[in-house]
């Protein structure tokens, strides 16, 4: 039986050598003898003697000129064990001291750069290095660059946390180039129907200021016209019937439209 | 015989009209007690309770002397999905209390980098090595497949609870 415990504590030792391995902080209070079987009711008369000590943090072990990316190789949450300085973090309490790094919730929440050193990332430009290439020398202004390569896409990609990868604002991509002949696009090539300029909107207008003036009513302007409630309604009859063609709904929102306007209803 | 006529013809009138009476139908909704100035606070005892840093701030210290015990953008502005990211949390906390039974140290914190989620969680050592070993890979396994994301469990072991002070 002894054996056979003995064996298992030896068994126990390779697997430290695991991929990941607990961060143990170690106070003085551990070193002490372990707590009496009144206190721990729990453990079974089996398991006392599997539990061995924690043992002393890998700081201890630490050279002064050690690899640091070595340690902290990607993002990882701060352990007390493996960052050898003494950082202390919380509200004291009165005559008090901030609390030490071991068992410090506070200093696992904030997010660390403990693997982004200037070391690190200079490491990391040189293994980049072999996968970039120089900037073409003839390419040093703006201009040229627009000269030679005329079309720009835009495209963006959005970080966010979640399980899923996918982002639906990533989807939009700009192309950003206008010829000159793009500017003389005309009323008679639009795609859809814009009210903007448009022969609709300058009818509506001169009607709606000769009904002002024969009732002596000059005080209304362009734009406030252009403001009022009735006229953005018969603007969006008009252009849901242009851009969507005859149908019952869109006939009846005109009637409708023209009748406030007209003051018919 | 005119009776039970007379009954049938009322009963239906009877019920309409005490509907109609506002006082009659009266129901009182009733919800759970939270009251928002005893949330998250451990009450004043006698001076021998001892309590962790986190249990001895209020909610009003966050930002302030505490940070936030679950990271992720959702509520960055113009960022989606806050609310499933908190019940992921909910799941996680309660998840993680009852795989390790006895063996918290303080509340969980929940880190999310890009799909990623990482749970850092301060134990005691209640339990020999290896069946830590084995309640992280069964964590992890168990809660990648069900979140369908890496799930990272990072576990720090402390001999006892951390005493802020004594309450």
């Amino acid at each position: 039986m002894a054996a056979a415990r003995l064996h298992a504590c030896l068994v126990l030792q390779p697997r430290a050598r695991t991929l990941r391995a607990f961060s143990t902080s170690v106070s003085p209070a551990t070193r002490s003898p372990r707590p009496s079987p009144s206190t721990t009711e729990r453990t079974s008369r089996y398991e006392r003697p599997l539990r061995r000590k924690a043992l002393p943090p890998r700081t201890e072990k630490m050279a002064v000129d050690q690899d640091w990316p070595s340690v902290y190789p990607v993002a990882a949450p701060f352990k007390p064990s493996a960052v050898p300085l003494p950082v202390r973090m919380g509200y004291p309490v009165k005559r008090g001291v901030p609390m030490a790094k071991e068992g410090n919730l506070e200093l696992l929440k904030i997010p660390n750069f403990l693997h982004l050193t200037p070391v690190a990332i200079k490491k990391h430009c040189e293994a980049l290095k072999d996968f970039c290439t120089e900037w073409p020398a003839a390419l040093d202004s703006d201009e040229k660059c627009r000269k030679h390569f005329p079309i720009e896409i835009d495209t963006a990609a959005y970080v966010s946390a979640g399980p899923s990868i996918r982002n639906p604002k990533a989807r939009v991509v700009t192309l950003r180039k206008t010829e000159e002949w793009e500017k003389k696009k005309t009323e008679a090539d639009m795609e859809e129907y814009v009210w903007k300029d448009s022969s609709s909107e300058k009818n509506i207008l001169e009607t709606l200021l000769q009904i002002k003036a024969a009732e002596k009513n000059l005080e209304l302007s362009k734009e406030e016209l252009l403001g009022t409630k009735e006229v953005e309604e018969y603007r969006k009859s008009v252009v849901s019937l242009k851009n969507e063609g005859d149908n019952e709904n869109t006939l009846s929102q005109y009637k409708e439209s023209v009748k406030r306007l007209l003051n018919l209803t | 015989m005119a009776a039970p006529v007379c009954c049938r013809g009322l009963r239906p009138l009877v019920l309409s009209w005490s509907r109609e009476l506002p006082c009659v139908w009266r129901a009182l909704h009733t919800s759970a007690v939270c009251a928002k100035n005893r949330a998250a606070r451990v009450r004043v005892g006698k001076g021998d309770k001892p309590v962790t840093y986190e249990q001895a701030h209020a909610p009003h210290h966050i930002a302030h002397r505490k940070g936030w015990l679950s990271l992720h953008t959702g509520n960055l502005a113009g960022e989606d999905h806050a609310a499933e990211r908190t019940v992921e949390d909910v799941f996680f906390r309660k998840f993680m209390l009852g795989t390790f039974p006895g063996c918290l140290a303080d509340q969980l914190v929940l880190k999310r980098r890009a799909n990623q989620v990482e749970i850092c969680a301060l134990v005691l050592r209640q339990l020999p090595a290896h069946k830590f070993y084995f309640l992280v890979g069964y964590s992890e396994t168990l809660l990648s497949h069900f979140y369908k994301c890496p799930v990272h469990l990072h576990l720090q072991t402390v001999p006892s609870k951390v005493v802020y002070k004594y309450i």
